[in-house]
């Protein structure tokens, strides 16, 4: 008798707890607190910095030549100036509807004419 | 009342359905309250699996043994600690106690990410629980542990006494804890895959899910090469038995992981081969399951021998197999490299090395695992597959992964050029040389023994030159003192020097795998007073002098032991017990071997035979002929050492810095308006 | 370094004798008859050992490792052998592993450079204005500061 009613309760209460989002219209998030874009931006800038920062020690510690660490720096250095541009950009209010880059688009276009990352 | 766990497990089952179906509908259509349903059937099946598992304790505690389980797995004299890791003594009990383990780490991902991954979290809830209502359906219908017996026995069978073991109770709940987290990862690979956001977030996001996973299938296996190690008695940690081998293969896929995503994260390239290992590597620790747990292959481990459960899972991982290609193939326009290898002379390309080796490996031990079945569906006729096979195919591989550990970093990213190569590896190689010489003077012909130590000097004196030059590069740029600048360095880059130090730690544990080039062994029948010698592949000897043989019986039990004096060099170093216990209530004789170990070596003694024991029981044979088998394994200590430096480093590894994009405010956002960030359009004219 | 500094003071001395690295070779390829499921090495019943001692003679009078398998599984059965025969079926068992392996890296390598061959010459980028660099130095200190 007593594992009838502990049954029925524990059946009761997990239904109730599973079902009840539903019909009290409790909803979940759909999207992220922070935008995309925002994350987005904000991780491709914390990667080039790093990729950065990491051949000022490899420079340091003789892995890299002057020739090579210049030719690096230089290409790194522009990565990373764009990602901080689109980080500064998506952190700017009021600009919707641009890519995270940075560049207005043109409506309809499949990749992006400021980064030429493929837009979904 | 026990009775509860089962009607809970059946609750499971429906709540883990529904919400599966929830959470992949509210996914597709938008609709956030179906997804919290989902979410919340997650934290519902946690919270009736540990009803389950509670009464499943209980009954034991209880001794109620009208339960086929409960009677299978203990008896009244079985300790309350047996009887409690009774949970996951057996194959029924420990379905259950996975599925717990997994719905823990579900729960904790749905807590976690109630606020982000919103995008990956339906598909990733829906994905959670259809694992779970896959382990739920096979308990319910295969394999129940709240099956009744048709009569209510006295008491239990007890447990095997082998299971009686400190690392027994432990080592399969550390393998668990590995393959339910790798389900984590394989989940949010499904959702990227689903829902096409297939950048870096969902590695990033799972990062450390992912090195938790690893460290626990790492120190899983290693707690069962320790528990082979004291409780078989056989002298060796490892058999390349089946079932060894399958916790093996996804901990090289997982291995391989880990590794290959850092390319992705920082060049953008092999997206598709890390969906693919992530993706194998939940497979094959469901295929480890599987295997275990079939009976299919003559192993030491397997459960009992289950049709039903190997025709379900064989299922589920032929549906699995299919549903991963099928999400690949659709999505494989969106998982293309963004850049291009640009010199085969790169840490990518070392990268790519290291992983082709590790898939060598798995591939190589899953031929040599299946090859007994498949030669016998081929031919008819069963090849055994044994453990020189597997030596002589991964030794190879293991050298080369060596030798590649050295190398590795040492290469800048992208292109490095030869002349630094060689400048960088000048001395390393050297130090690596003169060990090699130093060995071969001494007298060691053993290749492989010595092209291991070799190149473990070499990866050793990589990586001590790499936490160097690293010290003082950071000295001299940020101006601290080398202390400092140490701890800095370490804090900063935590992934890559706690990475070293597991590297560190495998390279002392392949030391101690190529002791066992030197073993001695000895074995001889002697009576009290006599003695056996050995000789230690170090130079000194070993005498060991039989005293007596005493029997005392115990509540379960009657001990036979045997006490062993043993001198070093002439000198004593103390007294070695080695055990023959015979079980009243299984009618088994398990060994107890008697261990002294140095950080060198163990001794290791194991009492094989007792002529007419039950003259000793009874006190008519004063004098028992005994038979011992002696062995000096060298360096097995650096085994487990190598596997306890590889732990540490992996908790500075998890103890990870900060997901990139959760470093809190942006820098401009702390900077004066007038400062504020031009538009890039204007950048560009 | 130092305890492998220590261990080389005490390194081995000698190998083992040569007929008991034989015994031990021929003795690793066998199952025994006696333990199911076990290798002979480390079979523990008395009649394995009888069984070991044997192949130690055999070694001790100078019969090579093939011979004395060849023996043992003539007495007791094909099926104690341990690891595949190098012909016939069993001979599968030993090339597929290293032929995958050579295959994989040889399309690795030839991918590899079929990319590197239609790669873009890797872009030369002007020089950084004095404003950015200054930028990059700050956002770099940043990164710095919060690890």
């Amino acid at each position: 008798m007593t594992l009838f009613v502990l049954s029925v309760l524990l059946a009761g209460v997990s239904t109730l707890w599973v079902v009840h989002p539903i019909f009290a219209r409790k909803l979940a998030l759909l999207a992220d607190v922070e935008r995309a874009d925002v994350l987005d931006a904000e991780s491709r800038k914390s990667v080039a910095l790093s990729s950065l920062r990491e051949i000022e020690y490899d420079r340091e510690a003789g892995k890299l030549d002057e020739t090579d660490y210049r030719a690096l720096h230089g290409q790194l250095a522009a990565e990373a100036m764009q990602a901080i541009r689109a980080s500064d950009y998506v952190h700017t209010p009021g600009d919707e509807g641009r890519h995270a880059c940075g560049f207005r688009n043109p409506p309809g276009s499949r990749f992006c004419g400021g980064c030429g990352t493929r837009l979904a | 009342m026990t009775g509860i766990g089962e009607v809970a497990l059946w609750i499971a089952l429906l709540v883990s359905a529904w919400g599966m179906a929830m959470a992949f509908v509210g996914g597709r259509v938008d609709r956030g309250d179906l997804v919290l349903a989902g979410e919340r059937s997650i934290l519902a099946v946690f919270g009736l699996l540990v009803v389950s598992s509670g009464a499943i304790i209980a009954a034991f505690l209880g001794n109620e043994y009208r339960y086929n389980y409960v009677a299978g797995y203990s008896n009244r004299e079985l300790s309350v600690f047996y009887k409690v890791t009774g949970l996951w003594a057996g194959q029924t009990g420990s379905l259950v106690f996975w599925a717990l383990l997994l719905a823990l780490f579900s729960s904790l991902v749905v807590l976690q990410n109630r606020q982000r991954n919103r995008e990956f979290m339906p598909y990733v809830a829906g994905t959670l629980l259809g694992v779970l209502l896959f382990f739920l359906v096979v308990i319910v219908a295969a394999s129940n542990p709240f099956k009744l017996l048709d009569f209510t026995p006295l008491d239990g069978r007890g447990l095997n006494p082998q299971l009686q073991n400190y690392w027994m109770t432990i080592h399969p709940p550390t393998l668990y804890l590995g393959f339910t987290a790798f389900t984590i990862p394989f989940a949010f690979a499904v959702s990227a895959l689903l829902s096409g956001r297939l950048d870096t977030r969902w590695i990033t996001t799972t990062r450390r899910w992912t090195l938790l996973a690893w460290f626990f299938l790492t120190n899983g296996i290693i707690f069962g090469m320790m528990w082979a190690y004291v409780e078989l008695g056989w002298g060796g940690w490892w058999f390349w038995d089946p079932v060894e081998n399958a916790s093996v293969l996804p901990w090289l896929t997982g291995t391989a992981f880990l590794h290959s995503v850092m390319i992705q994260e920082k060049r953008g390239m092999l997206k598709m081969w890390n969906v693919l290992l992530i993706l194998g590597t939940f497979l094959l620790s469901i295929f480890a399951t599987f295997l275990t747990r079939s009976g299919l292959i003559e192993s030491v481990h397997s459960f009992a021998q289950n049709l039903t459960i190997a025709w379900i899972f064989l299922g589920f991982l032929s549906f699995l197999i299919l549903l991963s290609a099928g999400l690949v193939w659709w999505r494989r326009d969106r998982l293309q490299s963004d850049n291009q290898l640009e010199s085969f002379v790169s840490r990518e390309a070392a990268f790519i090395g290291n992983n082709l080796l590790f898939i060598g490996a798995m591939f190589a031990i899953l031929w040599g695992t299946m090859f007994p079945l498949i030669s016998e569906g081929i031919t008819g006729q069963k090849i055994s597959v044994g453990p020189p096979f597997f030596d002589r195919v991964n030794v190879p591989i293991g050298l080369l992964l060596l030798a590649l550990l050295g190398i590795g970093p040492v290469i800048a990213w992208r292109k490095a050029t030869a002349r630094n190569l060689r400048r960088n590896l000048a001395v390393p190689v050297g130090v690596s040389l003169t060990v090699g010489a130093i060995l071969w003077v001494t007298g060691v012909r053993h290749v492989y023994a010595l092209l291991t130590f070799a190149l473990g000097a070499f990866v050793l004196a990589t990586i001590v030159t790499e936490f160097w030059k690293g010290t003082r590069a950071r000295a001299r740029i940020e101006g601290e003192n080398a202390a400092l600048a140490l701890v800095h360095m370490v804090q900063r880059n935590r992934r890559r020097y706690g990475g070293y130090i597991v590297h560190v730690g495998l390279v002392v544990g392949f030391m101690g795998f190529a002791g066992k080039a030197f073993y001695v062994e000895r074995q001889a029948a002697i009576r009290p007073g006599e003695s056996i010698e050995v000789r230690s592949p170090f130079g000194h000897g070993y005498r060991l002098t039989y005293q007596d043989m005493s029997a005392y019986p115990a509540t379960n039990m009657t001990k036979l032991i045997a006490s062993v004096r043993v001198e070093r060099d002439g000198v004593r170093v103390g007294t070695l017990t080695a055990e023959k216990r015979s079980y009243r209530q299984r009618e088994e004789v398990a060994s107890e071997v008697g261990i002294r170990r140095a950080w060198n070596e163990d001794l290791y003694l194991i009492l094989a035979g007792i002529d007419n024991p039950n003259g000793v029981l009874d006190g008519t044979n004063r004098q028992p002929l005994a038979t011992f088998r002696v062995l000096v394994n060298p360096l097995v200590p650096w085994i487990w050492a190598g596997g306890f430096i590889m732990a540490v480093g992996t908790l500075i590894a998890l103890w990870s810095t900060s997901e990139p994009g959760r470093r809190g405010p942006p820098a401009q956002a702390r900077q004066p308006a007038a400062s504020r960030p031009r538009r890039p359009e204007l950048v560009e004219a | 370094m130092l305890p492998l500094a220590v261990l080389l003071q005490t390194a081995p001395q000698h190998g083992p004798p040569p007929s008991n690295a034989v015994a031990q070779s021929a003795i690793a390829e066998l199952r025994s008859p006696y333990c199911p499921g076990l290798m002979l090495e480390v079979c523990p019943s008395p009649q394995a050992e009888l069984l070991r001692d044997s192949i130690r003679d055999l070694a001790a009078a100078g019969e090579t490792k093939d011979e004395i398998v060849a023996w043992m599984l003539d007495r007791h059965g094909e099926e104690w052998r341990a690891i595949p025969r190098r012909s016939g079926v069993g001979l599968w068992a030993w090339i597929v592993p290293p032929l995958a392996l050579l295959g994989a890296g040889a399309w690795l390598a030839r991918r590899g450079s079929r990319l590197r061959r239609t790669a873009p010459p890797p872009v030369t980028p002007g020089e950084i204005s004095p404003a950015d660099q200054a930028r990059l130095d700050a956002e770099l200190r940043e990164l710095e500061r919060i690890g």
